[in-house]
């Protein structure tokens, strides 16, 4: 922690002296804030302990703060560094003491943000680490707060931003938590973080249904991560309070081979590699062919997240289908049609599968001398279904590309659709 | 397109739906700029203020049967202008005089919730309006009295809102406008049941708008239900795509020659404009601070920028007087940056779909366009990830590169 705290400080100095305009916008949130503070800290001694009296205002400022907060002075990366100048001169210089600077967490200083605040910026750290993917930075962002006391709230507000989102996002603050262990957060503040999500799961719920068992798989994956001690689901204060979030992670917990399957729990739209996407769609596939079972082979898909890879799932369904029978073959275009009428798959993506499909046929015709007249096959009724234009027209095939690295798995060549 | 096929909507609009599953366009009327749509003055200078010129496809065709009082499904997706169409009703039908909440929209998520409240907010701005976001959070006593002294427009997830209303915070008697933005994902969210408990309190006599993305069967039961012979609008989105765009890679091996490469290249980007994309803020500052620091002119978004600062640069920089901009994906979000010829990933995005978000672009613009994608070592494997994940090529740079932008 140190160690980030000192390396951002480095990073960051050179860079003040040219900031110095900003400084004064600082200058006139930070006096807001400081009132803030103060505020919290009476109404925290009234709390006493319990996680009640936050439990009204967990965050009295959140209008907005979901999205692009609009009353965030500045880029936490540099104003906190100013702002903490400030704070020493302006503000109550007994709350922040002088060895805050190299402090950090392990020292347990007074936080140098009030918590909403402190809530504010975590918000658009998140909201950035949710496009930038970048663990790093945003525990370093974090840590730049320089108010560890208050860090339970990163596992409370990554988990409840996240319950908007999708499973992508969720993985990712799966993942921060995990690199956040133990230097930004230790097992107690995740813990304590957990305790006053299932304070709040009921308010939650409201806007987001799939809270609990969303929650539930959280806490069954930090306890996989180790992250969390299994003993915490079965302190009966925490079981208490979580209820059948606890229960439902406990579940999770006590199925079979239980570590491969919680470690993947958010599902292969987490945002997983190409390859695995690709492992993915031939199982989803497989299973439809086997099953039959249409509406699961579609929620499938809208699980895998991956709008502009469905021209893969038309590649793959057709070349599946066309080794196996004909009744195989009616199937996969039901699939292929309803997939496209739902607007799951776009006309763009079917037509991009099919030029691809034109192109692997040299290849194709290897295994299989029908290959062509039955791919011209599913043209016709792909066309008749709607899901590809009139008009298409088959590429020629492509001459063979040298095989790429990457593309060996495959062993196929992978053609360019533009060319 | 004159085949009997089922299914046919993508195409023919007119054509007839074989089964309850195809919506059909049954109004074509469009109304080409906000100066024809009859609206109230001050709302105007809101719509122009905010920065819109000409009305998208949806706002051309939905607007004016909303405010004529019909039902209206609107299939749509984000990134139409389908926000700013149900705000700009909404605004319009509102009687400003009246404390009472007229509007209604519901959201699939808080944060969904929180965007509408601001576009509804600023498309707004000229007109005393009163706009609440009801999600989660916020102290639930400050909602209920907020809400009791009434306010013209809320908006929040069906679940809360009809807490509000059981806790008789949210009156509806007086609800003229009732709209449902991403009707699908309501649905997909587990919303069903609260959807039709708040339809249970609306008056009798309420106009419904539903905007939905993808109309599956549920959607299609609750519209079935609530809205007796509405009309319907489809409006497609030209995907995203990265055909015609020129994608080339720059290997700089490590990351400190990233920046010496930039230096070398400004000539030939500010020959056309360029955006610069960081992953990070940070990454941001640093790199303006850098550019600036060796007398290079650049332009760049800060965090600290509200959605209206970060238009005016954007602005600026359209017409002309900067010609590079330094930015992230999270900072260029909802800020038009498709008529930019030249694109620089400085990071590659760690996150697949910022990659076509940054350099694709829609049919409407089908413009030529190059990317340079500064890659290190490290990067290789992700480079290799976003050619397969979108079938595109990336190619190394020629030394020609300025021919081609």
């Amino acid at each position: 922690m140190s160690d980030l705290l000192a390396s951002g400080g480095s990073h960051n100095k050179p860079h003040r002296t040219h900031q110095a305009p900003d400084t004064r916008t600082g200058d006139e949130g930070s006096s807001k804030r400081n009132i803030q503070r103060k505020a919290h800290k009476q109404g925290s001694a009234h709390a006493g302990g319990g996680g009640h009296g936050q439990k009204g205002k967990w965050d009295p400022t959140d209008d907005g703060s979901l999205g692009v907060v609009k009353l965030m002075p500045g880029d936490p990366n540099y104003v906190s560094e100013e702002e903490e100048e400030n704070y020493v001169l302006v503000s109550d210089s007994a709350i922040i003491s002088p060895t805050n600077g190299q402090g950090g967490r392990a020292s347990r200083q007074a936080p140098m943000l009030g918590l909403s605040e402190f809530k504010q910026r975590l918000s658009t750290i998140f909201e950035e680490y949710f496009l930038s993917e970048d663990v790093q930075e945003a525990l370093r962002s974090i840590g730049e707060l320089k108010s560890a006391a208050y860090h339970y709230e990163v596992v409370k507000r990554g988990i409840n931003m996240s319950l908007d989102k999708r499973d992508h996002e969720r993985e990712l603050v799966s993942k921060l938590l995990s690199e956040a262990y133990p230097q930004v957060l230790d097992s107690q503040e995740i813990g304590k973080g957990f305790q006053r999500l299932f304070e709040m799961i009921d308010d939650i719920q409201l806007d987001a249904p799939a809270a609990r068992p969303l929650v539930a798989s959280f806490l069954a994956r930090a306890v996989v991560d180790e992250i969390l001690p299994p003993s915490f689901l079965r302190d009966p204060t925490i079981a208490g309070l979580g209820g059948d979030i606890v229960e439902g992670a406990r579940r999770l917990l006590s199925r079979d081979h239980v570590l491969s399957r919680v470690e993947r729990v958010w599902g292969p739209g987490d945002g997983r590699s190409v390859q695995e996407l690709k492992v993915a769609i031939d199982q989803l596939l497989e299973e439809y062919l086997m099953s039959r079972q249409m509406d699961e082979a579609i929620q499938c898909v809208r699980d895998l997240n991956c709008a502009h890879f469905h021209h893969e799932i038309v590649k793959r369904a057709v070349k599946q289908a066309i080794d196996k029978g004909e009744q195989d073959c009616t199937a996969m275009s039901s699939l292929l049609a309803q997939l496209h009428s739902l607007e799951v798959i776009s006309t763009a993506q079917v037509v991009m599968g099919f030029d691809r499909l034109y192109e692997l046929v040299p290849d194709l015709l290897l295994d299989m001398p029908t290959a062509e007249s039955l791919l011209d096959k599913f043209v016709k009724q792909a066309q008749q279904d709607g899901c590809l234009p009139q008009d298409y027209v088959k590429p020629p095939p492509a001459p063979p590309k040298p095989v790429r690295e990457l593309d060996e798995v495959e062993a196929e060549p992978s053609g360019d659709v533009e060319a | 397109m004159a085949d009997s096929a089922p299914e046919q909507r993508e195409d023919a609009p007119h054509g007839a739906a074989p089964d309850d599953e195809v919506i059909e366009t049954n109004w074509d009327e469009a109304v080409e700029s906000f100066d024809a749509m009859e609206l109230r003055e001050e709302l105007l200078r809101g719509i122009y203020a905010y920065g819109f010129e000409k009305p998208s496809a949806i706002q051309q065709r939905a607007i004016k049967p909303i405010l004529m009082g019909k039902d209206v499904i609107a299939q749509a997706q984000s990134g139409t202008g389908k926000t700013a169409t149900f705000a700009i009703s909404i605004l319009q039908k509102i009687d400003v005089g009246l404390q009472e909440c007229q509007a209604l929209v519901l959201a699939p998520t808080r944060e969904l919730a929180q965007q509408i409240v601001k576009v509804v907010r600023a498309i707004g701005d000229y007109m005393n309006i009163q706009v609440h976001a009801c999600v989660g959070g916020t102290a639930v006593r400050d909602d209920i009295r907020t809400l009791q002294n009434g306010v013209h427009v809320v908006v929040g997830t069906p679940g809360r809102v009809y807490d509000m209303i059981n806790r008789r915070a949210l009156r509806m008697a007086s609800v003229k406008l009732f709209t449902l933005d991403e009707a699908d994902e309501m649905l997909s969210r587990g919303f069903k049941d609260q959807i039709y408990d708040v339809f249970q309190f609306l008056p009798e006599k309420v106009q419904v708008a539903l905007f939905s993305a993808t109309m599956p069967l549920e959607v299609l039961d609750v519209t079935n239900r609530f809205m007796p012979s509405p009309v319907r609008i489809l409006v497609k989105r030209d995907e995203l795509t990265l055909e015609g765009i020129k994608q080339f890679y720059i290997a700089v091996d490590k990351e400190e020659w990233k920046f010496d490469t930039l230096c070398d290249l400004y000539e030939t980007l500010t020959i056309t404009q360029a955006i610069i994309y960081c992953n990070t803020r940070r990454r941001v500052d640093w790199l303006t601070e850098k550019m600036q620091s060796r007398d290079f002119t650049v332009s760049s978004m800060h965090g600290e920028m509200g959605q209206g600062e970060r238009d005016v640069i954007m602005r600026e920089f359209r017409s002309g007087s900067s010609r590079v901009l330094i930015t992230t994906d999270l900072l260029a979000r909802g800020i038009d940056v498709q008529q930019v010829s030249l694109v620089i990933n400085y990071d590659l995005p760690t996150n697949r779909e910022n990659y076509i978000h940054r350099i694709g672009r829609s049919g409407r613009f089908g413009r030529k366009g190059v990317a340079i994608n500064f890659i290190t070592a490290g990067d290789v494997r992700y480079l290799r990830d976003i050619e397969e994940f979108y079938h595109t090529q990336v190619e190394e740079m020629p030394m020609n590169v300025k021919d081609l932008i």
